[in-house]
């Protein structure tokens, strides 16, 4: 709200090698609080050792934070606040109820400092006390663990949550590996094992003459021009992105729509950015709910 | 008759109790601090255009220009409330804001023809409003005590999840409740309601401006980092003129967005009717029916600030349930109060430093001082509703028509799988206990009708 136009705070980060992330780029208070608490725990840890770390996650069961310490290079669970049968045990090759490969994944997002600083995983995963799947979303900070190899502490939040910098992430991911690896990375992009699928937003691509590459609407084989596609108030969203992408690299739009749910039109908000699929100038997009207002149903 | 019965007190039954009254002047201190209060309490919504801006991807000077044209715009409205002249502003302390029930159409219309359609339409719902008013002086007899009582009470009901999402400090759905902002809004509102029920003097009269103050304080103190709120405030300009990104005459309409806007306005025209009829119970308290004619003023006036805000560019503006709810609590009702704090609200979208320093009020002290004003708003309603003895019938038009409203409030997901034509009276509680008040007053009465008719067909 007004917070978000007249502010501008930087919250940096002591680990070595990670870029700064900025807290206000981020819409609930259930994120932040998430971001700030696994940066606090990453100090404690480093600095007073386990026991303080746990009594500092008792402060915090409030909000149903749990932390998780990982030695990195045989994923050794040195600490699970959580469920504590996971302590001692190698989960290296441990997937979520997609196959996703939640260690790779963790590694990945610690390693890309430059699109995803907090180091955001999402997966699919049942609670302790509970069997049906439920996405959880993760953020992570690296740690030097007591033997001096190193390690990494997360935690994370259950649910469904419309933070629009998840898709952002996504999107800047999907660019570099478009970038580095050419049509070969579309089918991972497509993969519900990747990084790119998380709650119902995946990673769209089309051209500027609005060839779909791949479809919004995930479909494969996708006739539609995506530049004549108006939503339910005659808003062109996928030809007022294009225009906007030849003039920056960026951009932010809308796209609504009914619901049988909802007396309101509902939103989504879409983030895309223009790259080069091979010799070709694409755009690379995702798009998630946006954030609803509390009373506004 | 029925409160005395039960030896309660009609809190606005006795004249005498009114601090000052609708067309006293109060000393000048006195004026400038209760009309600040008011002001404050205005300011506060003009986070609404502050997240219009960010809905459409604008950008800060957009943002600032957006509010400060919607604050002139509120300025204005309040002063003509206040006046009464020729028919036209209602002579009443009920101030303008920008409330919500526009937002979501504004931004559809911006969505679909960016400002001038976003103008165009708001200009034709404030001619909507302006039409309707000559029309209410004819219908006094579908608004009997009962049926306004439940009206007035849903003014306040209809913005309670509003209120109560500022209190929590949760603005979106599925967020959660920091115990940071549940205690400051708690602490906010038990020092507001206290400084009104035991403060003397100066305290009990400006209990909103010190809670809010105090509120205000201890948020800071309490959450450090929300002090970086305020780290960009020097880069705003002290003293501006709102500049808006359009043609002065490029207005557009379309036929589509005629019946959305239709009923919106016909639903703001409700709340404000509301607003209106709350404010003349708690300024004359002695009239046992309502006065039309400066409901009729004051509808007018609204509508003509409604259109202003199209012409302007400012986001729509309708009468504030908080304010009036705040006439009640300090029962300073004079429309001075609100002609000095429309001012103030006018002079404030020349200086955007401080309108957007008070629109950074955080949440939780905003959703208290509500939650106050809005008590009295309700409580306003249901006193009406017992100024009168119920009889069977008058209790069915009562109870049903508040169970249902209340229905579009708690469950209104049942309501999204009604046909689109009814959808809309169900889309808030205001709209539904209205109609389904009038309607069933009208069918509870049909005997008298029937009755009347047969006797004057036998004479």
């Amino acid at each position: 709200m007004a917070t978000c136009f007249i502010s501008s705070c930087t919250h940096s980060k002591d680990n070595p090698g990670q870029r700064d992330s900025d807290i206000n780029n981020y819409d609930y208070k259930r994120t932040k609080l998430l971001l700030k608490t696994v940066q606090k725990g990453a100090e404690i840890f480093e600095n007073e050792g386990l026991e303080a770390l746990k009594a500092y996650e008792k402060t915090q069961r409030f909000h149903d934070i749990y932390f998780y310490i990982y030695r990195k290079s045989d994923a050794l669970c040195i600490y699970h606040g959580e469920d504590s049968t996971k302590i001692n045990l190698m989960v290296k090759d441990q997937i979520d109820f997609l196959g996703k490969p939640i260690q790779k994944l963790i590694s990945e997002a610690l390693s890309d400092t430059i699109n995803n600083p907090d180091a955001w995983v999402h997966f699919n995963w049942p609670r302790p006390d509970n069997i049906f799947p439920t996405w959880k979303t993760a953020c992570h900070r690296k740690v030097m663990l007591k033997d001096g190899s190193e390690g990494f502490i997360g935690a994370g939040m259950y649910g469904y949550i419309s933070e629009k910098e998840f898709i952002k992430i996504s999107v800047k991911k999907a660019c570099s590996l478009m970038t580095l690896k050419g049509d070969s990375s579309l089918q991972y992009i497509q993969s519900p094992q990747s990084a790119f699928m998380f709650f119902d937003c995946f990673i769209f691509v089309y051209d500027f003459n609005g060839n779909s590459i791949i479809d919004p609407s995930y479909k494969k084989d996708s006739k539609l021009n995506l530049l004549l596609f108006k939503d339910v108030t005659n808003h062109f969203p996928f030809r007022s992105i294009a225009e906007q992408l030849k003039i920056t690299d960026e951009t932010w739009n809308m796209l609504q729509f009914t619901s049988p749910e909802s007396m309101n039109i509902r939103k989504k908000v879409i983030y895309c950015r223009k790259t080069k699929l091979g010799n070709k100038d694409v755009i690379v997009g995702s798009m998630i709910d946006a954030p609803q207002a509390t009373w506004f149903k | 008759m029925l409160l005395k019965q039960h030896g309660l007190n009609n809190y606005f039954m006795e004249k005498n109790e009114i601090l000052y009254s609708q067309n006293q002047v109060p000393p000048i201190g006195k004026l400038i601090f209760l009309s600040l209060q008011q002001a404050v309490l205005i300011l506060t919504t003009s986070i609404l255009p502050a997240i219009f801006i960010k809905e459409i991807s604008g950008d800060i000077a957009l943002s600032i220009s957006f509010v400060s044209v919607t604050l002139i715009v509120s300025g204005i409205g309040s002063i003509l409330q206040g006046f009464k002249i020729k028919g036209f502003g209602s002579g009443y302390l009920c101030p303008n804001v920008c409330g919500p029930s526009y937002f979501s159409l504004s931004l559809q219309a911006f969505w679909m023809g960016g400002f001038p359609l976003m103008r165009g339409m708001v200009i034709f719902a404030g001619i909507i409003e302006m039409a309707l008013a000559p029309m209410v002086k004819y219908l006094r007899n579908l608004f009997p005590p009962v049926v306004v009582g439940v009206v007035v009470a849903n003014v306040g009901i209809s913005i309670i999840p509003l209120i109560f999402a500022n209190f929590c400090g949760s603005p979106y759905s599925s967020d959660i409740m920091l115990w940071q902002d549940v205690a400051t809004a708690s602490f906010t509102l038990m020092l507001i309601t206290s400084l009104n029920i035991w403060g003397k003097g100066n305290f009990k009269l400006f209990c909103l401006l010190i809670g809010i103050s105090v509120g205000w304080l201890m948020y800071i103190l309490i959450i450090p980092s929300e002090n970086l709120n305020y780290v960009g405030l020097p880069g705003i300009p002290l003293l501006a003129i709102p500049k808006m990104p359009f043609n002065f005459f490029e207005l557009h309409f379309s036929w589509g967005l005629m019946f959305p806007f239709l009923i919106i306005s016909l639903c703001g025209s409700l709340k404000t009717f509301g607003n209106l009829v709350a404010a003349q119970k708690i300024t004359t308290p002695e009239l046992t029916e309502i006065d039309m004619k400066p409901i009729a003023g004051g509808l007018w006036a609204d509508g003509f600030t409604t259109s202003l805000s199209g012409l302007m560019g400012a986001m729509a503006v309708d009468t504030s349930s908080g304010n009036v709810g705040l006439a009640a609590a300090t029962k300073a009702v004079s429309r001075w109060i609100g002609i000095v704090a429309g001012i103030m609200v006018l002079f404030a979208g020349f200086f955007p430093r401080i309108s957007l320093l008070i629109s950074i009020i955080p949440p939780p002290v905003v959703g208290a001082a509500l939650t106050f004003a809005i008590v009295f708003m309700v409580i306003t309603g249901f006193q009406e509703i017992f100024s009168v003895k119920l009889d069977q019938k008058k209790i069915a038009v009562v109870g049903l028509s508040m169970i249902f409203s209340l229905c579009t409030q708690f469950v209104p997901e049942l309501f999204a799988y009604l046909p689109k034509s009814l959808q809309i009276i169900f889309s808030n509680s205001l709209t539904s206990s209205t109609v389904l008040a009038i309607l069933l007053y009208q069918f509870f009465h049909l005997d008298n009708a029937y009755a009347l008719i047969s006797k004057k067909i036998r004479l």
